[in-house]
């Protein structure tokens, strides 16, 4: 880094996040001779502290990878800004985007086709040493490589350096992944769905792991997943986004608990649940695809899926409005909806966790 | 490359002696293809060296007067000029493989410059090197070459490489380039861009040492091209014919009517040697694609072992008769109890038509292995199962669990180099009567008979198992004539209702799979699965790559066509919590064995093997207060080297030092919950109490 911008930090130590600013992506599509524009992500904004995990929650097709990317400075935002500790961020110059790179880390959902085939675990994590530590080689290099494996937990982990990506299992893989990650030292790490590659006794595992390093290294954390339920226990924050925009926002605890936005209902509903399987099946709705949003689409982009859809929400664009404290969603009828939320909640008693047996039997198909 | 490749790998101190054994074992683990091709090759790289200087005779001068015989003077005889013909053969074969390795080499290196660069590139620099390539690949290459060769200035040994390499490349390059334009899409790429490697960085060292491997099997392509192009020129003497080569000597031969004149050691010995050189170089080049894709090995191999295998060892088992299924039901106790407790739980799960405690499918000591050269892995082992008809039944376990090549397994779907080692399937169906069928002797047709109509299959991936170009009606339409003969109008009505039944609006029918959702897709297969309408359903993984919500909607779709229709079904997937609330019974699956069963409330509420317990406490719930969350330390287990006893063992914080000892088998949980068996001898012990308690911790 230069001595400028080392000044920089320096005094913007105590509000070091990195920003989005009302970002938004339009792909454009040319299908034959009809062109058309994708409006993949449109008006996020979100601010990742240190030590604090924030959540990106959606379906496919969301546009919360395409944020993930935008953030890592892979793709290139049409609209809105990007803030590094209060700073515009522009990485046109090889020198900025090294320099931001120090800073903004990201792990990838696959870790079978994140490591090269043809190197060893070992060259992986001595390169990002290499590049942005120079003059390490040898020995310190060494004991770099072998102190990052540590703190990934690959022990021994002078067993690890020699072995080639196909030679471990996926949980191993992606703890490469993540020490390759933390290799540079970044304040940001960008996990895009770490986890839902993995098998499920092994996701527990990796999502501690990458709990304690958030901890330990005070890691601000963007934390993407279609899994609602894992965002629970792992993020400080959620955000829902439905056709490429935020649709809810709050703690996560009251996100997942009391969901006002139907479409987060209908997302929490829909969760499978093995301590709530005795619930009886969750209202449900019918399956229309989301036409694909274009640009300008008037109303909400829900309307054809949800239940409480009035004219009004055909008309006009409902826009992220406080509903509580640090609680806010996108929706004409977040009142109305929480009410219905509840009433629900309340007649199904799916709160609990001590009705199994009784209800049981209520669920099966022949009951 | 290999430099960088071993920067971080600490060196062991070898001697001389044991670098030369490893290297040694190193040939040993090529493919015989690469060693034959290879030996050959060695050889006549040797003749081309050492040949000239073994020559007997001066190839050019003339030593006897005319047309001779093989003798002990000349081995081989003489040409019409009384020159000698192995001392000809000697000399021309080092200048053909001269002129071959460097033009091959010249080829590969152009293919390789150029294929990398377009892929890497990509852009405008992709589309002008592509067309470049194409244009050079249509070229007419022999009028081509005689054009060129008929320059003087082509009129040597420099001047044939150049022009043969120069119409060697293109092939190289297109496969080079396409190799080149996968890579550059896969996510390291991306995460070496992340870490702030260069560009010219990425290409050398993280694109290049993947395409490796091809480069080298495009240089034996382009040798093998640039050897026949060589001598098919030099015979029709297009190339200087005072230098000796093996085309030439074939040109003079037919210049002076060797054929005719009957003086086969004229034009034999260089033929052979031809041939000789080809062969080693399309052995070499077999063997290296066999050591790039290893499944070309192992499925030639898989054949020869599968065919035998498919016969189960026990001949009492395929006898279709009832008295010995008995006393086989009294010899596996359990089993039987896992009878019992289905017919118990019966009631509240089987549908009207059906008898409800009808067993249709079972699976007793089932085993699958994978037979490669890296060595046999038992993907399933040993593996007992019931299934009774109006029955879901779950089985849930990790990749690598073995759940879905026992599935598959079951039907016989499975492909080299899988073996079924032992072990039977005995079928029921309505259709056969009541009458037992064990579906791994029965005969390839009876086996299709079967297969769909009654033993149906709903594929993990929609937009693979679905035919791109056709109407989904079409299809499925297709499948019943597959299988049945309807009239026109009965099978457009059977296509409608199961249209309706699996909630594909009706409009959609006519749709392509591409034009389809996943989730209509995935609806599309079990309608699909449904046509025939089977007595078994096995679904692998139906909802996995789906969304939640769109998961939760087939989930309903089916318990509900389920309770409609009365059929089986079996219940593959990953995520234990999706059977929680959809399964009649759990089986669980861990290294290849099936490792607990029972109905899902006793799985749920009171799971016996530690691994069931583990896995339940893995999934962070949505509902009720937060629990402290577990997950399971470790790496599943490697089937290659499977540890004696339990797999579970090197995970489980309850194993005791017996558990690698013990036999795995299936025991009864308790009294009171027959049909539920746990593997787990520690579990069921009486004196593990602190474990079996159920315990739920809450954090803040």
């Amino acid at each position: 880094m230069s001595d400028e911008d080392a000044t920089g930090t320096d005094a913007g130590e105590q509000s070091f996040a990195l920003e989005a600013v009302a970002l938004c992506k339009n792909f454009r599509l040319s299908r034959g001779l009809h062109r058309n524009v994708l409006a993949a992500v449109r008006n996020v904004s979100l601010r990742l502290l240190p030590g604090i995990v924030v959540a990106l929650v959606g379906e496919s097709g969301s546009g919360k990878s395409t944020v993930a990317r935008m953030l890592a400075g892979q793709e290139q935002p049409t609209g809105g800004a990007i803030m590094l500790a209060g700073r515009p961020v522009e990485l046109g110059k090889a020198r900025n985007y090294l320099a931001y790179k120090r800073d903004v880390q990201m792990i990838f959902q696959d870790p079978f086709a994140s490591l090269n085939p043809a190197h060893t675990v070992g060259y992986h994590l001595a390169r990002p040493l290499r590049l942005y530590q120079h003059g390490r080689r040898g020995a310190p290099l060494h004991d770099g490589v072998v102190s990052l494996l540590e703190r990934v937990r690959l022990l021994p982990a002078e067993n690890f350096l020699a072995k080639y990506p196909h030679e471990l299992s996926g949980g191993q893989r992606q703890r490469v992944a993540i020490a390759r990650a933390l290799a540079v030292g970044p304040r940001i790490l960008l996990a895009d769905e770490p986890v839902s590659m993995l098998d499920v006794s092994i996701r527990l595992e990796i999502l501690r792991l990458l709990d304690s390093l958030r901890h330990d290294l005070q890691l601000g954390m963007l934390y993407i997943t279609h899994d609602i339920a894992s965002a629970r226990y792992f993020a400080d924050e959620i955000l829902v986004m439905y056709a490429g925009e935020v649709i809810e926002r709050g703690p996560a605890e009251i996100v997942t608990q009391s969901p006002v936005h139907p479409y987060t209902q209908l997302l929490v509903a829909s969760a499978p649940d093995p301590a709530a399987f005795a619930r009886r099946r969750s209202p449900v709705v019918a399956e229309h695809r989301a036409t694909s949003p274009g640009l300008g689409t008037a109303g909400c982009n829900f309307a054809n899926r949800c239940p409480l859809a009035t004219d009004s929400c055909l008309e006009e664009h409902p826009v992220l409005r406080s509903i509580g404290t640090y609680h806010s969603t996108a929706c004409w009828h977040a009142e109305r909806s929480a009410a219905a939320f509840s009433a629900t909640v309340e007649a199904t008693g799916i709160t609990g966790v001590g009705h199994h047996s009784e209800a049981t039997r209520e669920v099966r198909p022949h009951a | 490359m290999t430099s960088v490749r071993v920067a971080l790998v600490p060196k062991e101190g070898a001697s001389a002696a044991g670098s030369r054994r490893r290297l040694l074992a190193r040939w040993r683990r090529l493919p015989i293809k690469a060693r034959a091709g290879g030996s050959i090759l060695a050889a006549f790289c040797i003749v081309a060296i050492v040949g000239p200087y073994l020559a007997p005779y001066d190839p050019t001068s003339d030593i006897v007067s005319g047309l001779q015989a093989p003798s002990v003077a000349h081995l081989l005889g003489t040409t019409m000029t009384g020159q000698d013909v192995l001392s000809e053969v000697l000399v021309g074969t080092r200048a053909t493989m001269v002129v071959a390795f460097a033009a091959g080499a010249l080829a590969t290196c152009m293919a390789a410059l150029i294929g990398v660069a377009a892929g890497f590139l990509a852009g405008l620099w992709d589309e002008s090197l592509s067309l470049l390539t194409n244009v050079f690949l249509v070229l007419p290459a022999l009028p081509l070459l005689i054009v060129l060769l008929s320059y003087k200035s082509a009129d040597s040994s420099l001047g044939i490489t150049l022009v043969l390499s120069m119409l060697g490349w293109p092939y190289g390059a297109r496969l080079i380039r396409a190799q080149t334009l996968s890579l550059r899409r896969r996510d390291f790429i991306t995460a070496a861009r992340e870490t702030g490697e260069r560009r010219r960085r990425i290409l050398w060292a993280e694109i290049l040492p993947n395409v490796g491997s091809l480069i080298a099997v495009t240089f034996v392509g382009s040798v093998l091209y640039a050897i026949s192009a060589e001598v098919a020129l030099a015979f029709l003497g297009l190339t200087p014919t005072s230098q000796w080569s093996l085309g030439t000597i074939l040109y003079w031969a037919q210049t002076e009517s060797a054929l005719q004149l009957g003086a086969w050691w004229w034009f034999v010995p260089p033929g052979v040697f031809v041939a000789l050189i080809g062969a080693g170089l399309v052995l070499l080049n077999m063997g290296l694609d066999e050591l790039i894709n290893p499944r070309l090995r192992d499925t030639r191999r898989g054949t020869a072992t599968g065919g035998r295998s498919w016969r189960p060892t026990d001949p009492t088992v395929v006898a279709p008769d009832i008295a010995a299924h008995s006393i086989d039901v009294a010899r596996h106790g359990i089993v039987s109890a896992g009878v019992t407790r289905s017919e118990s739980s019966a009631p509240v799960t089987g549908s009207p038509q059906v008898e409800p405690s009808q067993l249709l499918l079972e699976v007793r000591g089932f085993s699958i292995t994978y037979r490669s050269t890296g060595g046999a892995v038992g993907a399933v082992r040993d593996v007992d199962l019931t299934l009774h008809s109006g029955e879901i039944v779950g089985l849930a376990g990790e990749s690598g669990s073995g759940k879905s090549t026992l599935a598959y397994g079951l039907c016989r779907l499975l492909r080299p180099p899988a073996v079924i080692e032992a072990g039977s399937v005995n079928y029921r169906g309505r259709r056969s009567g009541g009458a037992r069928v064990d579906l791994l002797a029965c005969s390839p047709d009876e086996l299709r008979e079967l297969r769909w109509s009654e033993v149906a299959v709903v594929f993990q991936s929609a937009m693979n198992a679905l035919n791109p170009v056709m109407r989904v009606s079409d299809q499925l339409i297709d499948a019943i004539d597959a299988h049945v003969t309807l009239g026109e109008d009965a099978k457009v009505e059977r296509v409608e209702r199961l249209i309706d039944l699996v909630g594909i609006p009706r409009d959609r029918m006519g749709s392509y799979p591409h034009e389809l959702s996943g989730g209509m897709r995935q609806r599309v297969m079990i309608a699909m699965a449904l046509v025939l309408y089977p007595e078994i359903v096995i679904m692998d993984e139906p909802t996995t790559a789906l969304d939640v919500v769109v998961q939760r909607e087939i989930l309903s779709q089916i318990i509900e066509l389920q309770s409609e229709m009365g059929f089986a079904v079996l219940f593959i997937t990953h995520d234990l919590s999706v059977l929680a609330e959809m399964a009649t019974r759990i089986a669980v699956m861990y290294g290849g064995r099936v490792v607990e069963v029972g109905s899902t409330t006793e799985m749920v509420e009171r799971p016996a093997h530690p691994y069931t317990r583990a896995l339940l406490r893995s999934f962070p719930s949505l509902w009720g207060p937060k629990r402290a969350l577990a997950g399971i330390p470790g790496s599943p287990p490697d089937l290659r080297n499977p540890s004696p006893g339990c797999p579970f063992v090197p995970r489980c914080k309850y194993a005791a030092a017996s558990c690698t000892e013990v036999a795995m088998s299936l025991l009864p949980v308790s009294a009171g919950e027959a049909g539920h068996v746990s593997a787990c001898p520690v579990m069921l012990s009486p004196s593990a109490e602190h474990v079996a308690e159920h315990e739920i911790e809450t954090t803040s």
